[in-house]
């Protein structure tokens, strides 16, 4: 009932106009970013730091958080659209969403992707609003042990994303953990596959190996295989929105996109991009028509989408309830408060409840504004297919080149860039898919350093991973996973 | 082997070859000598091996001329070479200009360059096309987020 | 203290024809070799707040260059910066720390030192429910088997490491033998401090400051050399661990300056450093207003490279 309450005391202040208008201007801005490749809200709230030295905290957090959504449901478009994604959480999207959108039914993909995050993004803030406690209390719970479980649970659901052939899917699941191994080892402090470039210390960028390997990778392919000319002109068929076919195939998996989400971005190492993946595989493995998965399958665009957007309100919970940074953006926006001289700790709550909660009613507002605000303009966005291919592909590679140098400008990076690109184009061409590439990069080190913790900690005692109950449980999750429907196939 | 095998097989042979090179720059990674109870060395020796695993299986697909799966030739593009060059022209100018010249000039090379390779042939169009929208990009990150994209000879203006 | 403000007013008064006849700076160029947002990327911001509220500059134009602890910008600014008046670099100990670690070909020696301006000590920890109660207790334990203590902390070889290692130093434990787990971000250490999977962590004193105030951590010693009014946690020193250390920040100027320019650029920084204005962004932010000027701060960071190469070597890190 106190909760309620202070709701709706964060609610009447986050209904002022004046914090209307900048909800409105964030979700704005977290769209116009999320869409393009390579930048993302860490950034952009990060470049927009210095607005906290003209406006109040309140003004502030509440632009913060809309560019914090408004990117979640920007980052899908360019990915069902031009197969080119514009966050790293949105990957996946791409893998289903533009086949759809090859096939005419752009909208449709763009609908379930733009009605499924504001579904899960709602319900994601339901669970912060009265939740926020219980899910912090079982985040505490994972140690290195756990989360090397977690992961260990993570790679053998991806075996759903591997593509047609095991055996090129798991070649670019190593391609893409061999890639993750660049970088200064966090554990020893020493150089690994830098070959004396500093630039290489601090690892490759995510984004970077993203963008390569779809937008350049995707413009390669077209330019030297004539598909540029034909098959890019996409009829912009379909019905704006989604049939009643589509509604009943997606709703489910929004609702399961956010139940796999939400935990997610409450882990402190979690992030936005696992959930997507596992919520992928599930869809896939629940479908009833799993033979259209890989060929534009409407549940592998709304389960991932809900997914990324509720793993957003995740994240929220141990930023307020703890002060604990859980993503890139959240520890920005933290730093946020430190410009306010707020102490962004467990008292929080209790210090500053106006602002909390009028932050968190100002996510309901912004969520609402998102839906209102994407689904007119998918009718727009579709038009995109219609800009003339030199055009289009052309302005794709320039908004590659921000992506990769814009923040760095490091031409090292740009070269990295391209080199992948030419990586993509061979993988396009031999029919290698690209997602694994991605999900080794990310799952790569999470799992090793996790795994290197935990013998430390455990002085090299390899029984810790069984002793502890919930790591032990979520290893022989992953083992049923690995096993149950290895014996269907059996049959 | 078929025709269509030999690509296969020589990216097959170019994982082995990665993953070689993996295991041979692993030995070269230092060794500190801390307390972790797992050096540095140990994942990107299961990540070389596991690589070179692959690699032979894939070589041992192709070699049969039996690919791991059959994939579509895809349509045979009489102009390939042509846009080939044109690319690697737009991103090699785009590499080498972006620091003396800045962002806006070295992104309307790419632009055209690049739109050439897609077959247009009015350069002149594309090249105002693009350094229109590539000063835009400028001039929109600078105002609205202070982010410099690079100025370059623009620098003092 | 007090008497040392009295002086440096005075000195300032004395100045003041001085310091009013030295130009403002058309534009003052800060190279922040890192990403936006961190802690180098708010000083940098702050300086800019303060020399424009104070007229010092016209115009401040910041450029991030990330990477590697700072030793991907620091030789773009000693190539590219090199000679050009009105042109500051941010950086600190993290960056003298990773010129070792990452056996960077050039060094702090190769800029020139400006101004020591603010700092953090550090702080450790453990969680709530933690049976060490003082330092002595931990450092107990620690003696007893430094593999039983696990502590979490930053990066292999940053600020968190050193302070551990300089600890085990000091109270006769081989710093190799120490159980440390590095992080690579706050929100995960703290979650492994919190959730109780680590015995001890170490970080700066704002990451954790929200947490102590809280009781859901137990701050145990901060490494400043004395105790700060109004925080009740004591210092390292007092329970017998010879150990003070500071993430300490300041500003560097590119090599190859005119003396004259340089004399500009450093007049500029102590106008600003002594300003109110500064002052107030000092308490905002919780940082520790330790300046430094050009000429002490020189000394200051060669002695402060010899310390952290000489404990990342012991430490295992660099050879």
């Amino acid at each position: 009932m106190e909760t309620l309450a202070a709701l709706g005391a964060g609610f009447a202040l986050a209904l002022d106009p004046v914090n209307l208008l900048w909800a409105l201007g964030g979700v704005t801005i977290g769209t116009a970013i999320g869409v393009l490749p390579g930048l993302g809200p860490a950034l952009t709230i990060a470049l927009l730091l210095p607005i906290t030295y003209k406006v109040g905290a309140t003004a502030a957090f509440i632009l913060f958080a809309g560019i914090y959504y408004g990117a979640m449901f920007g980052g899908s478009t360019t990915s069902i659209l031009l197969n080119t994604p514009g966050e790293s959480a949105t990957i996946v999207t791409a893998l289903e969403g533009h086949r759809m959108a090859r096939q005419g039914r752009a909208a449709a993909a763009l609908a379930t992707a733009a009605v499924g995050s504001f579904v899960a993004g709602t319900i994601g803030i339901v669970l912060l609003t009265f939740l926020a406690p219980v899910v912090v209390e079982l985040a505490l719970a994972f140690g290195p042990a756990e989360y090397f479980a977690l992961m260990v649970l993570a790679f053998v659901t991806v075996s759903a994303v591997l593509g047609r052939s095991l055996a090129k899917g798991l070649a670019s699941l190593f391609f893409g953990i061999g890639l993750g191994l660049i970088g200064v080892d966090l554990q020893t402090g020493q150089p690994r596959f830098t070959f004396g470039l500093p630039e290489l210390l601090d690892g490759i960028n995510v984004v970077v190996v993203a963008v390569g390997l779809f937008a350049v990778g995707e413009t390669l392919y077209l330019a030297l295989h004539g598909a540029g000319r034909t098959a890019t002109v996409l009829p912009v068929g379909g019905r704006l929105g989604m049939t009643g076919e589509d509604w009943r195939r997606s709703w489910k998996p929004w609702l399961r996109g956010a139940a796999i989400g939400f935990p997610f971005g409450a882990l402190p190492a979690g992030g936005a991009e696992i959930p997507t993946f596992l919520s992928y595989a599930v869809e896939k493995r629940l479908c009833r028509k799993p033979e259209e998965f890989g060929h534009g399958a409407i549940e592998g665009v709304a389960g991932p989408e809900a997914a990324n957007n509720a793993s957003t309100a995740g994240v929220l919970v141990p930023m307020l309830t703890l002060g604990l940074p859980t993503s890139a953006t959240a520890a920005i926006m933290l730093s946020a408060f430190q410009s306010y001289g707020l102490n962004p700790g467990p008292l929080l709550f209790q210090n500053q409840p106006e602002l909390v909660w009028t932050l968190i009613a100002s996510l309901y507002i912004g969520n609402v504004m998102l839906l209102v605000l994407n689904l007119p303009l998918i009718g727009i966005w579709v038009r995109i297919l219609q800009i003339p291919p030199p055009w289009l592909y052309g302005g794709i590679l320039v908004f590659a080149t921000i992506g990769a140098y814009g923040i760095s400008h490091s031409v090292v990076d740009l070269v990295l860039l391209y080199a992948i690109g030419a990586v993509g184009y061979a993988m396009r061409r031999f029919d290698y898919p690209s997602a694994p590439v991605i999900i080794g990069l990310i799952l790569g080190p999470l799992a090793e350093q996790e795994m290197r913790r935990a013998l430390t900690i455990s002085q090299g005692d390899p029984t810790v991973f069984v002793t502890q109950p919930l790591a032990a449980a979520l290893l022989a999750l992953a083992a049923l996973a690995l096993i149950v429907p290895a014996l269907f196939r059996r049959r | 082997m078929r025709p269509a095998a030999v690509g296969e097989f020589t990216i097959a042979l170019g994982l082995i070859l990665t993953a070689g090179a993996i295991a041979l720059e692993t030995t070269t990674i230092p060794v500190a000598a801390v307390y972790a109870k797992i050096g540095p060395r140990a994942f990107p020796y299961a990540a070389a091996l596991g690589l070179g695993l692959i690699g032979l299986v894939l070589a041992l697909k192709a070699w049969r001329a039996a690919p791991a799966v059959v994939e579509p030739e895809p349509a045979p593009n009489p102009l390939a070479g042509r846009a080939l060059g044109w690319l690697g022209v737009g991103l090699a100018a785009n590499a080498v200009l972006i620091l003396p010249l800045g962002f806006v000039l070295a992104s309307t090379a790419l632009f055209a360059a690049v739109a050439r390779a897609f077959g247009s042939v009015r350069p002149l169009r594309d090249a105002a096309v693009g350094f229109a929208l590539a000063l835009a990009l400028h001039q929109g990150f600078l105002r609205l987020l202070g982010l410099d994209l690079g100025s370059g000879v623009f620098a003092r203006l | 203290m007090k008497s040392l403000h009295a002086v440096a007013g005075a000195l300032a008064l004395f100045l003041a024809p001085t310091l009013a006849s030295a130009q403002t700076i058309d534009t003052l160029k800060i190279m922040v070799p890192a990403a936006p947002g961190g802690g180098w990327d708010q000083t940098g911001k702050a300086i800019e707040a303060v020399v424009k509220a104070e007229s010092i500059a016209k115009n401040v134009q910041i450029t991030h260059v990330p990477g590697a602890g700072g030793t991907v910008g620091l030789p773009q600014f000693v190539n590219q910066w090199k000679g050009q008046a009105g042109s500051l670099m941010v950086g600190g100990m993290v960056m003298a720390g990773a010129i070792v670690a990452n056996k960077s070909a050039v060094k702090l020696t190769d800029v020139q030192p400006l101004a020591r301006l603010t700092g953090e000590f550090e702080v450790i920890v453990v969680p709530s429910n933690s049976p060490h109660k003082s330092m002595a207790d931990l450092v107990a334990a620690l003696k007893a088997d430094p593999g039983k203590v696990a502590w979490a902390g930053g990066s292999a070889g940053g600020t968190d490491h050193i302070l551990v290692g300089l600890i085990a130093e000091a109270v006769g434990v081989d710093p190799t033998k120490i159980n440390y787990v590095a992080y690579s971000g706050g929100g995960a250490a703290q979650a492994a401090i919190l959730g109780g999977h680590v015995a001890a962590g170490v970080s700066g004193w704002g990451e954790f400051a929200g947490q102590i105030e809280a009781g859901k951590m137990r701050a145990l010693a901060i490494s400043a050399g004395t105790r700060t009014p109004g925080l009740n946690v004591p210092t390292l020193k007092e329970q017998g661990v010879n150990v003070e250390l500071f993430n300490w920040r300041g500003v560097f100027a590119p090599p190859g300056l005119k003396d004259a320019d340089k004399n500009a650029l450093a007049q500029a920084i102590d106008k600003m450093a002594k300003s109110a204005a500064w002052k107030a962004e000092l308490d905002k932010k919780q940082w520790l207003g330790i300046y430094m000027p050009a000429s002490e701060f020189t000394t200051y960071v060669a002695a402060e490279s010899k310390a952290i190469e000489g404990i990342l070597t012991k430490l295992g890190i660099a050879k």
